[in-house]
């Protein structure tokens, strides 16, 4: 631009993360880096579900110091069963006297646990069906689309409950199942990303250079699709905690006395009038981390993708 | 060193059939600068693109250095022939820096010693070390046009396609860029073919020119035939005079004219 | 002198971004009677956005002061969003630079030319502005006005659709013009004919003129006085005849860097800029 002048200069450290001639590739990434939060901390709901998702992780690694009880051994079921939430135990007990606050404590572990390995194992399957499906065009293109669209055809949790019925019941099936069924959308999303760039002057040059296709797919289109793909599969978090929830509610899930969220919401439907805590503690739980991601979703899509922002 | 004869191209079926190229052939000395001039439409990016395999050839033939061009296009061919194009903001990586978009193509050709060489190719289009490691947002229009034309140059190609390298960018900016490339072309021995539709443009930059219209070749001439006003053919003369400005009494007459 | 039509005195144009502020435009003043003027400058002078302040048509962030800025005694700065609307393609219009995103793709030609009319002309009827939008389509030497009408922007060429653009801008006989760029986006024939035709329609209208634009000579043959503006701000004003006498370097940079066909200047003249010019 023929020069109009920007106002005051930063200085320090954040100088040299603004810094317009960034002296090493690090310095280059860490800046870009900086703008992005700065943009993100903008927005405090965005900054909420930030912390939300942050405390899951917390209490989830520090869940031997933070839970008072342990969550599967039971109490005196004479004197402890079914107390409401009192000095002593926080959110109460429930059925078999365990103590509801420790369960949802390691609870946070199973929850994190499912969201991760969903997230690292359907993200990286539907990127490449959707890219290369968008790169390759014809047939591959064709073949790889309808594939997507017989899973997207199903219902996500119907879907779930026949791989675990098939499967077995038990928290890594479930997992398997989720991912299986979570990869189409991010499919989509990378094809329709794919599609956009694909015929840029960018990808004819390093196909001018002699590039060979995986190449372009890993290094020049991928890069392009992550920020749509993040925002998705943060967003997408909410629903696989619930599915997880609801697997873990079938009895499909989680096996007793595993103390995941659905699960402890299922044993609590049969106290729900008089000993409401019992159910309505991990649903809690399971409302304000599907809250924080949304959140957190929201306020990344709005730093990622300036085109949906508000 | 670079022969087309009776290119052809062709995009689509059916309905939706367009012929892009018709019918052009000409002919490039090694060491020489070539231009194509027409307006949009006249199918001049296209021959590029089918020289370098982004565009199909229908029928003729594209002979480099004697040879004909394989298709799909190997890596001696990407060795030997590089293109700039026309937009700086969307022939860069936006999630590239600038070294990653210069040691891209020594990577894929397994060139060594590739920081002395992205230092060279940064001095040779005048930028210092200092662009090294920004982002094209981070750059001018004119500083990412010279990036483009450092990584044409990384690998040494012996043919450079230009197309309309210059029309995106600011008039003196524009001036910059031009004396880059001749400097440049002087210095290496390269061999041009640049695209534009200035007709002063092309023959600063070029030698010898063909101009087209509708996907085919209407004239061949030289720049110093267009110095001098001379053309055979009306459209030519038609580009000469547009290119000389918009002037009231040259307007009154085509009014005039087509009363 | 005449009172003058439009008055601009220390127009600043402001962003106020998130990584600081940008002055995109700072401190034009300019005064414009029954002419032509020209802003010429590179992208970053600011001369669209001194065209888009007049408008009012600064786009959010942006911010716009002046110490003054009237159109034929209107304070444009404190009027109404009533009065601006009404100004807006009544009296002042504008015609942009690529009318592939100037106009509205999902309406008909004739409909755009209908709907402008009777947004200023309220009671207007449908058959009276048919037919001033037919009249119009002539105007601007469309050779079948009838089917230009019913056809929709994608499928007329470039030059036609800035034709129909212009159609459009000047169906309500506005006293300004501001043309932005108009024959950028165009191939140099097809603009030619384009500028032959806002020629004559501006010279038989009386109307005045502001055309923005990046090409200096093109420029000063089409309009009578010229501003030159570098890093939002005006840095010589002189009349178009008198271009060669500019006394600015950057405006005699600007001349002499550009290739002709006339002259083989190798290299070519390049503009050294001197920070100074952007004090």
């Amino acid at each position: 631009m023929a020069g109009a002048p920007p106002l005051p200069q930063p200085s320090g450290l954040q100088a040299w993360l603004l810094s317009s001639e960034p002296a090493s590739r690090w310095q280059a990434r860490l800046g870009r880096g900086y703008l992005g939060w700065r943009a993100f901390t903008k927005n405090p709901l965005a900054v909420l579900g930030l912390a939300i998702v942050v405390l899951l992780i917390l209490v989830a690694i520090f869940a031997p110091l933070i839970a008072p009880y342990s969550p599967v051994a039971g109490g005196d079921l004479r004197t402890e069963r079914l107390l409401p939430p009192s000095e002593t135990f926080w959110f109460g007990t429930d059925d078999q006297g365990r103590d509801i606050f420790s369960r949802v404590v390691y609870g946070s572990r199973v929850t994190l646990w499912v969201v991760v390995l969903v997230a690292i194992i359907a993200t990286p399957i539907g990127v490449l069906i959707g890219t290369v499906a968008g790169y390759l065009g014809g047939w591959v293109d064709t073949v790889l689309m309808r594939i997507t669209d017989i899973f997207l055809a199903f219902p996500r949790l119907i879907l779930a409950l026949a791989f675990v019925a098939a499967l077995g019941p038990g928290i890594e099936n479930a997992i398997i199942a989720i991912s299986i069924t979570s990869w189409p959308p991010y499919a989509r999303i990378a094809r329709a990303e794919t599609l956009t760039v694909r015929n840029s002057d960018f990808i004819a040059a390093v196909k001018l250079q002699g590039a060979s296709t995986p190449r372009i797919i890993l290094g020049h289109i991928i890069p392009l699709c992550i920020s749509s793909i993040i925002v998705r599969v943060t967003l997408d978090m909410a629903g696989i905690i619930l599915t997880a929830a609801g697997l873990g509610f079938l009895g499909l899930g989680a096996q007793p006395p595993m103390p995941e969220w659905g699960a402890m919401v299922a044993t609590g439907r049969n106290y729900l009038i008089d000993q409401w805590w019992v159910a309505a503690m991990p649903g809690l739980a399971i409302f304000v981390v599907s809250l924080g991601f949304n959140l957190l979703g929201d306020g990344l899509r709005d730093v990622l993708d300036p085109k949906a922002a508000k | 060193m670079l022969d087309i004869q009776n290119l052809k191209v062709v995009y689509g079926t059916g309905r939706l059939r367009v012929e892009a190229v018709k019918d052009v052939s000409f002919h490039v000395e090694a060491g020489a600068s070539y231009g194509l001039v027409g307006e949009s439409g006249s199918g001049k990016s296209t021959v590029l693109r089918a020289i370098c395999g982004l565009a199909p050839i229908s029928a003729g033939r594209v002979l480099v250095d004697g040879q004909g061009v394989k298709t799909p296009r190997d890596k001696a061919f990407y060795r030997t022939v590089q293109m700039v194009f026309q937009d700086p903001y969307a022939s860069l990586h936006p999630r590239h820096t600038v070294d990653r978009t210069l040691s891209e193509p020594l990577a894929i050709h397994g060139e060594k010693d590739a920081e002395a060489r992205i230092l060279q190719a940064l001095r040779e289009v005048g930028l210092g070390p200092s662009f090294r490691f920004r982002y094209p947002h981070q750059l001018s229009g004119g500083q990412r046009q010279r990036i483009a034309i450092a990584r044409a140059l990384i690998l040494r190609p012996k043919v450079l396609l230009l197309d309309e390298p210059t029309s995106a960018l600011d008039a003196s900016v524009q001036a910059e860029i031009l004396n880059l490339l001749d400097e440049l072309r002087r210095k290496m021995g390269l061999t041009y073919i640049l695209v534009s539709h200035d007709l002063a443009v092309v023959a600063h930059l070029c030698d010898r020119l063909l101009v087209m219209r509708h996907g085919e070749g209407v004239e061949e001439t030289t720049a110093a035939a267009l110095r001098s006003g001379q053309a055979s053919s009306s459209y030519t003369r038609e580009l000469i005079d547009a290119s000389r400005g918009f002037s009231r009494d040259a307007a009154k007459a085509a009014t005039a004219a087509s009363l | 002198m005449t009172k003058p039509l439009l008055e601009v005195e220390d127009l600043r144009v402001r962003f106020h971004l998130r990584t600081g502020t940008v002055e995109a435009v700072r401190g034009v003043s300019f005064q414009l009677g029954r002419e032509r003027l020209g802003i010429v400058g590179e992208s970053g002078s600011g001369k669209s956005q001194t065209g888009r302040a007049i408008l009012g048509l600064t786009p959010p962030p942006g911010e716009v002061t002046a110490k003054r800025l009237t159109f034929d005694g209107i304070d444009l700065l404190t009027a109404s969003k009533r009065t601006l609307r009404d100004l807006r393609g009544g009296r002042i219009s504008m015609v942009m630079q690529d009318p592939k995103y100037s106009l509205n793709p999902v309406m008909t030609i004739g409909e755009q030319i209908i709907e402008a009319y009777q947004a200023h002309a309220k009671s207007a009827g449908r058959g009276e502005a048919r037919d001033r939008a037919l009249a119009m389509l002539e105007a601007v030497k469309m050779r079948n006005p009838e089917r230009v009408f019913s056809l929709y922007p994608h499928e007329v060429s470039g030059g036609m659709g800035q034709r129909a653009m212009i159609a459009m801008m000047l169906v309500t006989e506005p006293d300004l013009l501001i043309a932005d760029e108009p024959t950028s986006a165009l191939d140099v024939t097809v603009s030619m004919e384009v500028l032959r035709i806002l020629d004559e329609l501006v010279s038989e209208r009386g109307m005045s003129l502001i055309f923005i634009s990046h090409d200096l000579k093109l420029v000063s043959s089409f309009c009578d006085r010229v501003l030159v503006m570098y890093a939002g701000r005006v840095v010589e004003e002189l009349e178009a005849k008198h271009l060669r006498e500019a006394k600015h370097p950057y405006t005699q940079g600007l001349m002499r860097c550009l290739p002709t066909l006339a002259d083989d200047v190798r290299p070519l003249p390049t503009l050294n800029r001197d920070p100074a010019w952007a004090q």
